[in-house]
């Protein structure tokens, strides 16, 4: 197997009308939803907060994100736990709500194709679009999924 | 007042949150404010040597109310004068009693003064949320302006 085609360890994280790509390396554990609170003066794509590991977690819903309807907690609801971005502080975990059960897919260039970016939501969080088994799966762009998630960072790097 | 060894367990619409208690620069009791019965979030003054400092109500949700049932204001440290927060409770904790660990919210602060809170704690699954005094004040201060932050 050449390095061009070297599998990724990755993880389908389904959304109500979608499902993202994200590298199971990013990913610290997926959890069964425990009570939400709500966070006052967040926006909207903030569900609300989780105790997990004696820490406090922010819930975020990438529908949300992508500007459509916040989702909301089901029986059959995950929270995918991600460590903290390169430099963040060691408690900045953040959960993504997920629809259901994530499931691992085993990635390399030769098993997937690149979907047409006309068909991807028009958004920078999403850096690009892959297709899988003829499913879309929608990769995150981290850079920009990180300065929304921490604006005040960006601010005071400029 | 409280000391840098206690957090203030304030409690707003039933919800509990934690302000560190270096933070307050007094308590006062309801009964000894002068009430204000204007309308609005602006529901009582306390007069002191210094002038007259504003006690403002928040819900739950720390938007601007006018509580009914609240029993004590916490004064914050703010310019040009300390700013109050009714309060339905005020319960003092001792540090050693809670792990408060930092927490970040996401997304763009509240307020030009920054977040609301800076840290919370997580009593098994139940998370209280820490107050940041100068988010805090802000808050009461928009209150006060109307809800412009």
């Amino acid at each position: 197997m050449s390095a061009a085609e070297e599998r990724i360890h990755s993880l389908e994280i389904p959304l109500a009308e979608s499902a993202l790509l994200v590298p199971s390396a990013a990913v610290a554990e997926v959890a069964n939803p425990t009570e939400l609170f709500p966070l006052p003066g967040a926006p909207r794509w903030v569900l609300g907060v989780v105790g997990w590991r004696s820490l406090a977690v922010s819930v975020i819903s990438f529908e949300a994100l992508l500007g459509g309807a916040p989702s909301f907690v089901t029986a059959a609801s995950k929270i995918v736990i991600f460590y903290p971005f390169p430099g963040r502080g060691r408690t900045d975990f953040f959960g993504v709500l997920s629809a259901a059960e994530p499931r691992p897919q085993h990635v390399s260039s030769g098993s997937i194709h690149e979907e047409d970016p006309a068909r991807l939501p028009d958004t920078p969080v999403i850096a690009a679009g892959v297709r899988v088994r003829d499913r879309t799966l929608l990769i995150p762009d981290f850079d920009v999924l990180r300065r929304t998630l921490y604006p005040q960072e960006s601010a005071g790097a400029r | 007042m409280a000391d840098s060894n206690q957090y203030l367990c304030v409690v707003l619409g039933g919800v509990e949150y934690l302000l560190p208690g270096a933070a307050s620069l007094a308590i006062e009791q309801r009964h000894v404010l002068i009430p204000e019965n204007g309308g609005g979030p602006l529901v009582a003054w306390r007069q002191s040597r210094q002038g007259r400092w504003p006690v403002y109500g928040l819900d739950a949700l720390l938007r601007p109310a006018r509580p009914q049932a609240w029993q004590r204001a916490v004064f914050l440290d703010s310019a040009p004068t300390p700013v109050g927060l009714a309060a339905d409770e005020v319960r003092l904790l001792g540090r050693s009693d809670l792990n408060v660990t930092p927490f970040t919210p996401l997304g763009p602060p509240p307020t030009r003064a920054g977040h609301y809170f800076d840290g919370a704690w997580v009593d098994g699954q139940k998370v209280v949320f820490v107050f940041a005094a100068r988010g805090l004040a802000e808050a009461l201060r928009a209150a006060g302006a109307g809800g412009r932050t």
